[in-house]
C-alpha cells in the first residue's frame, strides 16, 4: 500500500515523524486531507485537529495556527500550538 | 605577616567559594546541553517556515501586493525603531550581559546620529538595572523570561510590536542578542526583523515545487508573516538563554581554577607559617635550658 511521509514541527520541536497512508486537517477555510502521491500544495491551517493515520493506528493532535505543505509525497505540519488529544 | 589563625580561616573561605562555583559550573554545563538541545530542536521548524515563505516570496512576488500586506511596507525613512535587547535576569556570567548591552549602546548611538528615535525593550533585569543606571529610559522591560523560554512568551513580547509596526507607529524592529555560532564561540549580534529585507528572503534553497496554494497566495502570506516573525525572535530568546549559560560555565570555571590556585597558595604559606612558629619554640626552649645550665 502506498504511503506517504509525514512530520509535524513545533517551535519546542519534532511531535512526530514517520510513514502515513492519510493526513487531515483544518485548514483555514475548510478541512483537507492528504492521500499519497497528492500533488503539491501549501496551505494555511487554522484551529482545528490534525490527524494522522499510519499502519499501527491514527495520531491525533489539536493545532491551533499553522501550515501544511506537500511536496515529493512528502507532508510537513508546521504548528505553531499543538497539543497531543 | 599573617597568623597561622588568619590564614587557616582565608583557606577555608576561599575553600567554599570554590565549592559554590564549582556547583554552578555543573548547574551551567548540564542547563546549556539542554538549552543547545532546544535550538536544535526548534531549527527543522524554522527551516520549514522559511522555505514556505520562499515558495510564497516567487508566488507573490508582484509589488502591487505589498501594499496590501502591512508586515510588507518598507517605510522610507527610519524614523522609529523598537529595539528588543536580549539580556539575563542574573549575573555571574562573564562578559554575557556586558557584551551584549555595549553593542546596543553602539546601535543607539547610531540611529541616534541618522535621526532615529530609538524605543528600547529590555528583556532580563541585568540589561534594566544597566540602562537604569545609565540613564537611558527603557520603554518595557520583561524579567520572567528564564533559561527555557517559551514560544508563547515570545509571543507575547513580539506580537504588539507586529501590530504597531503594521499600523504605522513603528518603522523598524530590531533584536540585539548574543548569537550561538558553536558552543565554544558566542558573539553579540544586531538582526533586523523589520522591515523584511529583500537579500534575507532570497537566500537559502526553496523547495522548488509548483504548489497549489490554498486559499490564496495573500491569504497564506499572511498567517506566515507574522507566524515567521515570531518564530525568529522565539530562535534568538533559546539561543540567548544557551549563551548565557555557556557565558557562566565559562565564568564559574575560571573563579574554580582561581580559588584552586588561591588556596594552594594560601596552603603553602600557612605550613611555611606554622613550621617557622614551631622553629622559633624549639629555639627559645634550646635558649632557656642553655640559661639554666
Amino acid at each position: 500500500m502506498a504511503t506517504l511521509h509525514c512530520q509535524v514541527l513545533t517551535p519546542e520541536g519534532r511531535a512526530y515523524e514517520g510513514e502515513a497512508t492519510f493526513v487531515e486537517a483544518q485548514a483555514v477555510d475548510g478541512r483537507v486531507g492528504i492521500l499519497p502521491r497528492h500533488a503539491p500544495l501549501l496551505t494555511a491551517l487554522g484551529q482545528g485537529p490534525l490527524r494522522v493515520r499510519t499502519a499501527d493506528g491514527d495520531r491525533s493532535w489539536t493545532i491551533e495556527g499553522g501550515f501544511l505543505q506537500v511536496l515529493d509525497n512528502q507532508v510537513s505540519v508546521v504548528a505553531e500550538r499543538l497539543t497531543e488529544d | 605577616m599573617a597568623t597561622a589563625r588568619e590564614l587557616k580561616n582565608k583557606i577555608r573561605s576561599v575553600s567554599n567559594t570554590k565549592k559554590i562555583t564549582r556547583t554552578m559550573e555543573m548547574i551551567s554545563t548540564a542547563k546549556s546541553r539542554v538549552c543547545q538541545k532546544r535550538i536544535e530542536a526548534v531549527q527543522p521548524y524554522g527551516d520549514k517556515l522559511g522555505e514556505m515563505l520562499r515558495d510564497l516570496g516567487r508566488a507573490a512576488s508582484d509589488p502591487e501586493q505589498a501594499s496590501e500586506y502591512p508586515l510588507l511596507r518598507s517605510p522610507e525613512k527610519i524614523r522609529k525603531e523598537a529595539m528588543i535587547v536580549i539580556t539575563a535576569n542574573r549575573g555571574l556570567c562573564g562578559g554575557y550581559n556586558t557584551n551584549v548591552l555595549k553593542l546596543a549602546e553602539r546601535r543607539i548611538r547610531r540611529l541616534a546620529d541618522e535621526g532615529t528615535t530609538c524605543e528600547i525593550h529590555m528583556i532580563g533585569k541585568k540589561g534594566a538595572a544597566r540602562f537604569r543606571y545609565l540613564g537611558r529610559e527603557v520603554t518595557q522591560g520583561y524579567f520572567e523570561i528564564d533559561d527555557k523560554p517559551t514560544y508563547a512568551q515570545a509571543e507575547a513580547i513580539a506580537q504588539p510590536l507586529l501590530d504597531r509596526y503594521a499600523a504605522g507607529e513603528l518603522d523598524a524592529v530590531s533584536i540585539v542578542v548574543c548569537h550561538y555560532e558553536s558552543a565554544s564561540r558566542q558573539v553579540p549580534v544586531e538582526r533586523p526583523l523589520l522591515p523584511l529585507g529583500g537579500g534575507d528572503e532570497a537566500e537559502g534553497e526553496s523547495s522548488g515545487g509548483e504548489f497549489i496554494l490554498e486559499p490564496d497566495p495573500g491569504t497564506i502570506l499572511s498567517h506566515l508573516l507574522p507566524v515567521s516573525l515570531k518564530t525568529r525572535f522565539f530562535q534568538s530568546l533559546v539561543e540567548a538563554a544557551a549563551c548565557e549559560q555557556i557565558a557562566r560555565r565559562v565564568a564559574m570555571k575560571n573563579a574554580t581554577d582561581n580559588a584552586e590556585e588561591m588556596s594552594h597558595s594560601y596552603k603553602q604559606l600557612y605550613n611555611r607559617t606554622r613550621q617557622a612558629t614551631i622553629t622559633q619554640e624549639i629555639l627559645e626552649v634550646i635558649g632557656g635550658s642553655q640559661g639554666m645550665s
